[in-house]
């Protein structure tokens, strides 16, 4: 369990991350810049934030009122840095050994080591040194380093970025088999959505140094609060409409002189709103059962992008005024879109489904 | 048969040796805080290190004279408090070697630190100490940079004349070092004694650099 409240300012950027994140597996998720790997060195310790509080487990590590500054090595924490920060001076055993605490008897620092060694599959390199290695077994060394010590919380920053896309998949899964046995709280950085969906079940988006959204990944990527978690989490039809309360969770919003009806509760107030719908979850309606859908809308496909297992149609409204212009975008499966027998030109029937329509809460 | 003085060269080697000594004790510390430290005043630090580089020699010599002479503002301090007088002894002439060899030692030194991976020294850090981060992974990491700075020193310190000349002089026998003693021989028109010297200084550095090209052998 990790509570953190921080606080620093840099030129240029001003870091306020607020986190409660219980054990498992959470993802800390936004693009480069946003301060995600600045709040892990100041987990680490190995920067010291303006203000604020960091505990672990209950045990403060650090308190800027109280004057607690706990040095990186007394805290507990394992860190996986980014390419892995290995020592490149020393064998495999050498930098799993260095993460062992000072004074381990020298017997019980090699039973652990080959211990390790054992569980990530390394028992053949341990007299290898780092450049001796691929990229998916320096991953495995910067592990074993982070977790041979018994960090109460393990911090991972962008732990496949050094990695070949094609490895990428492989080793996520490996990552997490790895990590099954572990008990403790992980705390994940990444800039890819997919990511941090396979690997957490917790996410937090963070960007300009505040965390925006935190909740359970489905939550996350289905109801976003904001306009920003929405871009964020690649939403893409962020819309603009006129809003107004119908019954305690349903909304009626008025959309290019639709009237679509939104369920579940809203975070917005009535009147003028921004509402959003993800590209999967537009329904293409067969022509013969378009009696029974709501938010029913007619369009024609004015642009295509076919990606192999999907494609991405963009739709322009037919009474919506200007043409070349589109107004949704929709990912249909290729098999769905080989049956309908879609094509650039083809005038469509679209669904919003109502409980997929997201209000948005203004910006802070 | 002419006699080859011996003494120049081994008086050489022994400045040379413990200038370069000095410059490696005193310059690692600055080098690591020039590379690594964030304090008011680097810049004017890492300035005043460079100065005996940029400046003549005879001129660093003259300063360095005023500074420890008999009435200079050190020199009458060390020879009234302590009673040691360094002026015009094969101290002084290490002193000078020093001061030369430093700034070519701390700028291969610093480029060295530099040169560090900031990560490879925080994940060490996640894990022990400072102190023992510094020792087992900067340290060594930047061993082959220091190394190469030591060779610099060296061969600054035994190549080292002006600086020498003014505050060590050349009395042979006690500070006449193998610079000053090619010069002293040129001087008095002995060219095989100047020729001898000089073959045998170039054949001793060509010792050391093989030598230190064997240990440096580095396998990461």
């Amino acid at each position: 369990m990790l509570e953190l409240a921080l606080d620093r300012r840099l030129p240029g950027f001003h870091l306020r991350t607020q986190l409660m994140i219980g054990d498992g597996i959470t993802a800390l998720y936004g693009p480069s810049g946003s301060g995600k790997s600045l709040t892990l060195l100041a987990i680490a310790g190995l920067i010291r934030p303006t203000s604020g509080t960091i505990r672990i487990n209950g045990r403060t590590v650090f308190d800027a009122n109280a004057g607690i500054d706990l040095a990186p090595h007394l805290r507990r924490v394992g860190l996986v840095f980014q390419e892995y920060a290995l020592f490149p001076h020393k064998t495999v055993s050498g930098n799993l050994s260095f993460g062992l605490p000072r004074g381990t008897p020298k017997s019980k620092a090699a039973d652990r080591v080959n211990e390790t060694l054992h569980l990530l599959r390394l028992d053949s390199f341990a007299q290898h040194y780092p450049y001796q290695l691929s990229g998916g077994q320096r991953q495995r060394v910067a592990l074993g380093r982070a977790l041979i010590g018994r960090p109460e919380i393990l911090l991972l920053d962008e732990p496949f970025s050094a990695l070949d896309p094609a490895v990428r998949e492989t080793l996520r899964q490996e990552l997490l088999q790895m990590l099954a046995d572990y008990k403790g709280t992980i705390l994940l950085v990444t800039h890819d959505l997919q990511e941090a969906y396979l690997m957490a079940s917790t996410i937090a988006i963070i960007d300009g140094g505040k965390v925006l959204q935190m909740g359970t990944r489905e939550e996350v990527l289905h109801q976003p609060r904001t306009r920003r978690v929405a871009e964020h989490t690649s939403a893409k039809n962020i819309l603009r409409g006129v809003a107004c309360r119908d019954s305690d969770d349903t909304w009626d919003i008025v959309w290019r002189g639709h009237h679509l009806r939104a369920d579940g509760p809203a975070p917005a107030a009535a009147g003028e709103v921004e509402f959003c719908i993800r590209p999967e979850d537009v329904r293409l309606v067969w022509p013969d059962r378009v009696e029974r859908r709501v938010n029913l809308l007619r369009g024609r496909i004015v642009h295509e992008l076919g990606r192999g297992l999907d494609y991405v149609l963009f739709v322009s409204l037919t009474d919506g005024g200007d043409p070349g212009k589109y107004d949704l975008e929709i990912q249909v499966r290729s098999r769905l879109y080989d049956l309908m027998t879609l094509y650039v030109g083809k005038e469509v029937w679209l669904s919003l489904p109502p409980d997929r329509l997201r209000l948005l809460a203004p910006d802070e | 048969m002419i006699q080859i003085p011996l003494a120049p060269l081994l008086l050489s080697m022994k400045v040379a040796g413990l200038a370069t000594v000095a410059a490696l004790v005193l310059g690692t510390p600055i080098a690591w805080l020039l590379a690594r430290g964030r304090f008011p005043g680097r810049a004017v630090l890492e300035s005043i290190v460079m100065i005996p580089l940029i400046l003549p020699p005879t001129v660093t010599g003259y300063y360095l004279l005023l500074l420890i002479g008999r009435q200079g503002l050190l020199g009458r301090l060390m020879e009234q408090g302590l009673n040691i007088g360094i002026i015009f002894t094969w101290k002084a002439a290490v002193l000078a070697s020093t001061i030369a060899a430093l700034p070519l030692f701390i700028k291969a030194a610093q480029g060295a630190f530099e040169g560090i991976d900031r990560r490879i020294e925080d994940a060490g850090r996640t894990f022990k100490p400072v102190l023992i981060v510094l020792c087992t992974i900067t340290l060594p990491l930047a061993w082959r940079g220091i190394l190469a700075g030591s060779i610099l020193a060296f061969a600054r310190a035994m190549g080292e004349f002006g600086i020498t000349l003014m505050i060590a002089g050349s009395i042979p026998g006690r500070t006449q070092t193998l610079a000053l003693a090619i010069y002293d021989a040129v001087q008095a028109n002995q060219p095989q004694e100047a020729n001898a010297m000089s073959i045998l200084a170039t054949a001793a550095v060509l010792l050391i650099l093989a030598l230190v090209g064997r240990m440096t052998k580095v396998r990461y």
